[in-house]
């Protein structure tokens, strides 16, 4: 097992250095100059002169050769030091401190919320195979797995805050500020979050579910006399749970692609909303900053999933 | 039977997800009962009466597209920045928010004496800021030296030195003398010295640092909470020195990039007022649902041709003149502003100071369009290509302009950069072709040496065409000493401009703000950086 986890963090490793090399230089073949946008937006304030521009490009360290800049930048990241943004100019770990937590927030409540209700509708579904549960439950399933979130978001919005006024509009409060108007405002963003994982779990649940309940120990389990609920709970539920699993990490990816719509949507302060607008001005220094935690991040969740089959399915040996 | 059942559930499903948007629900925020008759770009006038006057108390819920990054670190703060500290923070100067003129603020009067090269700032007396320290010429004085030392004084370079007169005077010596100075210097914002120092202890950094986040000014509003691109709050200054303002007890503006968004929280009542929108169709929609509108002057759009290589085809007037021919600007402004737009036909929108009434070089004429292009050479046509942002307005105008000029026989690519290689081409590099540009308008007509000057801020020497004679008249209008001179030398520069084909004017955008009925605010009128709250009040709603 350690050897497994050893293994699997070089990988990591390696994968990690692969990704700053392409988020580095992918960064850097853009066609534009972030000091531009960011001079250009102080334009009818301040003079775009050469000079201005050459001491922002000395300030930021973007006159150094490309390879020392990325040297700089992997070694500034070893020492946890991610920059300064060019278009926030704040530390770009202060920027991080103030909206990973969002992101987060929202995000792990969206995939309880899938994960819990997927697996659950699933459930019901298989268990009810081709009953009046089933035959909703899949075609809703679809419409769960297409449907565009930030298209969903809009019609939530209308239907919900706009027409029936049960729930705000947009914005986010800190539930450590206000509780109450914190759980309204994350309603519908996180329905919008979920909607996704909720129809691809239950997708999931239901066809895992559908392979093992003939299979001879569940057959034997109902020989045995043992009431539904055993049998489904105990027996059946667990071994389905593995292809489940492997959806939750890549959930994580959904959700964080999906936050980039969902915050912008509901004017959520969130890491999706500061890759957007940092991507938009070429902010060098947030996006690579994020891309690299959000790396890490997934890296680190399928590292811990990986170990999870073992736990589920003891057949499963880490050589 | 149970099959059908099921797939008639279905339907029923589809059918309330795409009936139910049209459905009504919670009434509107505002009442229905306002006159929706005249589209016209004005403020529309209810038929109820008028209230009786300015009510003191209540919390100004505001939504907007951006967001500040810095509060009140000056050197670093752009126009956005600038629009958001205004509740908290004044200058010496500002542009009036109904008439075209500047007026004094922090500043009460102004002496510009261009024989010996002074400006002289007389201050408000009994200012001051949040922090109860006294607003005064050493607080100007220490204003002025930071923006310097950071190098990002507008026209910093003419100062020689600062001289603190008295208490209440401040004098600038410059080595030499523009029109444009004294307003370049009063447009400061003034922010405690010693708050900047005392959050610092002495450390720069850390104080440059606490600015960014902070700010002390000596606005009618105290800015007591920043939430990066989420929340601001600005709190009643009870110690204002204009006697009884504000009346507003607090302001908060929340960051909304999403128009759908934001217009749903207007519509749900859960904003009063939407202070820049940019997109006519959701101003006419909120209109209609008599929300009232203070439509601002909005943004100059125009084609400009480079000339920044030697060898262009756009150093012939001819071909830039069938360009400006071949364009209905009518039509054009029309179908992207729905009707809320102005048709452009020189360099100056018509509300303008050197507006030249009734001058319209070149008005919609395909046939003299293609008879340039024949006389420059090209009777078979030619091809050229449109740099534009990705940007929705920028985009169909783009496309609109494709179809004119296709009807004369120049085949124009669309080119759709990021903001990156946009602002690289329109800022530094310059563009190869055609460039498709809004710039700001300002009342006091100073945008024309901000972007289409002699040593403009924005757009580079050398790409756009400029004649001598224009740039002579450019020139001589920033030197002129009387107003009416000044306006004067600019109708010529604008005449001379249109005469050379220098850009082809479009249209001019419009930018709204949008607010219940109860609000009552000047906001946009004059410009989007110009925001007099201390005015703003709210009747009870």
């Amino acid at each position: 097992m350690t050897k497994y986890i050893g293994q699997r963090l070089v990988q990591a490793l390696l994968t990690l250095i692969l990704i700053t090399l392409i988020v580095f230089f992918m960064m850097r073949l853009l066609p534009g100059d972030p000091l531009l946008i960011y001079l250009g937006q102080r334009a009818e304030l301040h003079d775009m002169t050469d000079e201005a521009l050459e001491e922002l490009r000395k300030e930021f360290g973007l006159d150094k050769p490309i390879m020392v800049q990325y040297v700089n930048w992997v070694a500034g990241a070893l020492r946890l030091d991610l920059g300064t943004s060019i278009f926030y100019r704040e530390d770009v770990g202060t920027l991080m401190k103030e909206r990973f937590p969002i992101t987060l927030y929202l995000g792990c409540i969206a995939m309880a919320v899938s994960t819990t209700a997927g697996i659950l509708i699933g459930l019901l579904a298989a268990v009810r195979r081709g009953a009046w549960p089933d035959k909703i439950i899949s075609p809703l399933t679809y419409i769960g797995v297409t449907i565009p979130a930030f298209w969903l978001g809009i019609i939530l919005i209308y239907v919900f805050a706009q027409k029936l006024g049960w729930l705000p509009v947009s914005g986010f409060t800190s539930p450590f500020k206000d509780f109450v108007q914190s759980t309204r405002q994350i309603i519908l963003p996180v329905i919008c979050l979920s909607a996704f994982g909720v129809a691809s779990t239950a997708r999931q649940m239901r066809s895992s579910m559908l392979e093992v309940l003939p299979q001879d120990y569940i057959r034997t389990a109902w020989a045995k006399g043992l009431s539904e609920r055993v049998i489904i709970i105990k027996h059946a539920l667990k071994n389905s749970l593995i292809p489940v699993i492997t959806l939750i990490g890549v959930g994580f990816r959904v959700m964080i692609g999906g936050s980039v719509l969902v915050e912008t949507v509901f004017a959520i302060p969130g890491v999706g909303r500061l890759m957007v607008s940092s991507i938009f001005s070429q902010d060098y220094v947030v996006v690579q900053a994020l891309t690299l935690v959000i790396a890490v991040l997934v890296l680190l969740i399928n590292l811990v999933i990986d170990l999870f089959y073992g736990w589920l399915d003891p057949r499963i040996r880490y050589n | 039977m149970k099959n059908k059942m099921i797939a008639g559930l279905f339907l029923l499903l589809l059918l309330l997800v795409a009936v139910l948007p049209g459905c009504g629900g919670k009434e509107p925020a505002v009442p229905e009962n306002v006159n929706n008759e005249n589209m016209e770009p004005e403020n529309q006038e209810s038929e109820e009466p008028a209230p009786a006057g300015p009510r003191y108390g209540g919390v100004l819920r505001g939504i907007r597209a951006t967001f500040p990054n810095v509060m009140s670190y000056i050197p670093e703060m752009s126009p956005t920045d600038t629009t958001f500290a205004q509740p908290y923070a004044e200058m010496l100067l500002k542009y009036d928010d109904g008439e075209q003129k500047i007026v004094p603020e922090l500043a009460k009067s102004w002496e510009v004496d261009p024989e010996n090269l002074t400006i002289t700032f007389y201050l408000q007396e009994g200012v001051r800021f949040h922090d109860g320290t006294p607003f005064n010429a050493e607080a100007v004085k220490w204003n002025f030296e930071l923006n310097l030392e950071a190098g990002s004084l507008t026209d910093g370079d003419y100062i020689d030195w600062i001289e603190v007169v008295d208490e209440h005077t401040l004098r600038i010596h410059v080595k030499d003398f523009t029109n444009q100075l004294y307003f370049n210097y009063g447009w400061s914002m003034m922010f405690s010295p010693t708050a900047f120092e005392k959050a610092g202890g002495g450390d720069r950094e850390k104080s440059i640092e606490w600015a960014r986040r902070n700010a002390v000014g000596t606005g009618p509003f105290k800015l007591v909470e920043f939430q990066r691109e989420n929340y601001i709050r600005y709190e009643r200054n009870d110690d204002y020195w204009r006697e009884g303002l504000p009346y507003l007890d607090a302001i908060e503006i929340r960051y909304m990039p999403d128009p759908m968004t934001a217009k749903a929280s207007l519509l749900a009542g859960e904003a009063d007022i939407w202070l820049e929108v940019n997109n006519v169709e959701h101003v006419k929609e909120l209109e209609e649902a008599g929300f009232k509108v203070n439509w601002g002057p909005g943004m100059l759009m125009s084609l400009c041709p480079s000339v920044r290589n030697k060898n262009s085809k756009w150093h012939d007037l001819r071909l830039r003149e069938a360009l400006e021919y071949a364009i209905d600007r009518e039509a054009l402004a029309n179908m992207i502003g729905l009707g809320a737009y102005e048709p452009l036909h020189q360099l100056a929108v018509s509300d303008w100071p050197g507006y030249v009434p009734g001058y319209n070089p070149r008005p919609y004429d395909l046939e003299k369009a293609k008879a340039l292009l024949a006389e420059a050479g090209y009777a078979d046509g030619l091809e050229t290509t449109i740099l534009c942002s990705d940007n929705k307005i920028l985009r169909d105008t783009a496309t609109a302009i494709q179809g004119y000029l296709d009807a004369v026989g120049i085949k124009v690519h669309v080119d759709i950069a990021d903001m990156g290689r946009y602002f690289t081409a329109a800022f530094a590099e310059g563009w190869d072709e055609l460039l498709l540009v809004q710039s700001g308008i300002n009342p006091d007509a100073s945008d024309l040496f901000v972007h289409f000057g002699h040593d403009p801020m924005t757009f580079r020497t050398g790409d756009i065409y400029k004649s001598e004679k224009y740039l002579e008249l450019v020139r001589k209008a920033i030197k002129a000493e009387k107003h009416d001179e000044f306006i004067d030398l600019i109708k010529q520069a604008v005449v001379q401009a249109g005469e050379d084909a220098m850009i082809i004017p479009l249209y001019r955008t419009r930018q709204a703000c949008v607010m219940a009925p109860y609000v009552h605010s000047n906001y946009i009128k004059a410009h989007a950086a110009i925001w007099n709250e201390y005015e703003d009040w709210m009747e009870e709603h």
